[in-house]
């Protein structure tokens, strides 16, 4: 069996993609199963503790800057603690390089088309977890929709945090847009109302009048409450009341939009969902 | 396993290395060891590093024991439990273990101050047979839970954790215990914590405490049944308890049942909802 000393990666020049293969057959008290793609700068494995019942993700860094990165990563990992965020398990240094032994996030990355019950539940889920970092002062900085992963056990779980750094609160809300940019693009043909303009909202230009991501959660909580009964299947019909106090489409001849008294948007395999307006 | 840069005294002092953990203090004396607090030397991680106790270093089952509790808590994930960071062996082949540090105070002491009120008591009750409940569908029981092993934790994401896993039984051990001990235990914390008084035979709690609801009393009574199968299971402990706080705190009746994030939760709704069948 080869040492942990047994690196055989290449060492890639900063923001280079590796082509580097994890050589190595144990680091640390983990033994290495097989080869993960990874991150440019790193060499990514998955491994199983030799004691405890774990598995778990190994990532060397393969030079200083990645090494570096590796560290600030960790560190912001541990200090978050949360379950949308993978826990960090150990770190080490081998061949006077830093890897890391964080969490095997096992689940279903999210993917476009989102299917129109769970939109709303997806940007409650993932903005909970921006702003539980974005209350401690951390910016993602590399959100994708894919960076969201589904697991089976803790919900979503936010991933590909290579990027994550320190800020300010309002820094926060360029993970808002990019979130936002990414739920745009994979929203079904039909959505309800009220989600559509929340989307509008995350992805507005004017950072001040984009919502942060603890608002975002909360207004996703609301309309998955209202909308509670997309997932049940007893619910033949459900009400969705939301604010249609704003013409939707803009006006250009009407003088005055009249509110139409029922809007029925069909949805996949479901009886029609009628959005009536609500004034409050 | 890791066995560089650490000190092998008896005893660590402050500033002795185990593993990459620097040690603080001695926090207590296990049966199986010694704990003490450390913090890592990169991460921005405190830990509780619990080391066998050298005078133990020849007894191999307890080197053992202390790896399985390590293996058991790793097998459960519940945030009233506390999390395993990494073990290793000493250089005198002493194991030692770094456990998430879990503070707070414990229900011995928080009964020594004043006595528990009721939605809290109750809010105890709940978060332990939750973690109970977790456990003991893994197969898992916690063999030695007591008033000092329940720590109120309102900086985590449950109100109560349970640590001091020291005991701890997996189903496939030849000690395998029964559940239905953990919820005795756990209905002993609730009579001390309601009545003031170690339980006796033939003792009930609406005898000694004839003010406490009549639902708890039935509750903590049934807990600590003397025939294990007339006690409820950690899941019916849970319900009930979920119950009582419902009627404790008509003003809050999520207040024990939170798994929304607290921000979304408290946010008052402007929206209203009707839900109309078809035909």
């Amino acid at each position: 069996m080869r040492s942990a000393h047994a690196i055989h990666a290449a060492r890639d020049p900063p923001g280079m993609a590796s082509a580097a293969q994890f050589c190595v057959e144990t680091l640390g008290d983990y033994a290495v199963d097989r080869e993960l793609p990874a991150s440019p700068g790193e060499t990514c494995a998955e491994a199983t503790h030799r004691v405890l019942p774990r598995r778990a993700r190994l990532r060397i860094a393969q030079h200083r800057d990645a090494g570096i990165r590796l560290m600030r990563e960790a560190c912001i990992l541990e200090a978050l603690r949360h379950s949308g965020v993978p826990r960090v398990f150990e770190i080490g240094v081998t061949d006077g390089l830093p890897w890391i032994a964080d969490e095997l996030v096992l689940g279903t990355p999210l993917a476009a088309p989102i299917p129109v019950e769970q939109v709303v539940l997806v940007i409650r889920d993932a903005c909970a977890i921006l702003a539980h970092l974005h209350r401690r002062g951390v910016v993602h900085d590399g959100i994708w929709l894919d960076a969201f992963v589904r697991t089976d056990d803790r919900g979503m779980c936010l991933t590909n945090w290579t990027r994550a750094r320190l800020g300010e609160p309002e820094d926060g809300k360029a993970d808002v847009h990019a979130l936002g940019t990414a739920i745009y693009a994979a929203l079904p043909g039909s959505a309800p109302l009220g989600v559509v303009e929340l989307v509008d909202r995350m992805v507005a230009p004017d950072t001040a009048r984009r919502p942060s991501a603890a608002e975002v959660a909360q207004e996703a909580a609301r309309l998955a409450e209202v909308a509670g009964g997309f997932d049940d299947p007893e619910i033949e019909e459900v009400i969705l009341l939301t604010d249609l106090s704003r013409d939707p489409v803009p006006a250009i001849s009407k003088p005055k939009w009249t509110p139409a008294p029922a809007l029925a948007i069909p949805v996949e395999g479901r009886a029609p969902i009628a959005i009536l307006k609500q004034r409050t | 396993m890791a066995r560089h840069r650490t000190d092998t005294s008896a005893r660590f002092n402050e500033g002795a290395r185990v593993g990459d953990y620097r040690i603080e203090r001695e926090l207590r004396s296990e049966d199986t060891g010694l704990v003490y607090t450390g913090t890592h030397i990169v991460l921005p991680r405190r830990a509780a590093i619990k080391v066998m106790h050298p005078a133990q270093a020849y007894m191999r089952a307890l080197a053992v024991q202390i790896l399985r509790e390590a293996c058991v808590l790793e097998a459960l994930s519940h945030p009233g439990v506390p999390r395993v960071y990494e073990c290793g062996v000493l250089e005198d082949k002493r194991p030692w273990v770094a456990l998430e540090l879990i503070t707070g105070d414990t229900v011995a002491e928080l009964v020594a101050r004043q006595p528990l009120a009721l939605p809290d008591l109750v809010t105890m009750l709940h978060a332990a047979a939750d973690v109970l409940e977790h456990a003991h569908a893994r197969g898992v029981v916690h063999n030695r839970l007591t008033d000092a092993s329940i720590v109120r934790t309102p900086q985590r994401a449950v109100p109560f954790s349970v640590r001091g896993w020291g005991d701890v039984v997996a189903h496939d051990s030849n000690l395998a215990a029964e559940p239905s001990g953990d919820v005795h235990d756990l209905g002993l914390v609730a009579f001390r914590a309601l009545t003031g008084a170690m339980l006796r035979e033939g003792d009930t709690v609406s005898a000694i405490a004839p003010s406490v609801p009549a639902a708890l009393a039935t509750l903590v009574d049934d807990m600590v049944a003397r025939e294990p199968t007339a006690r409820p299971t950690a899941a019916e402990v849970r319900e009930r308890a979920h119950d009582l706080a419902l009627e404790l705190a008509p003003a809050s009746p999520r207040a024990v049942t939170s798994d929304v994030p607290k921000h979304v939760e408290d946010s008052p709704s402007s929206f209203t909802i009707r839900i109309h069948r078809s035909g």
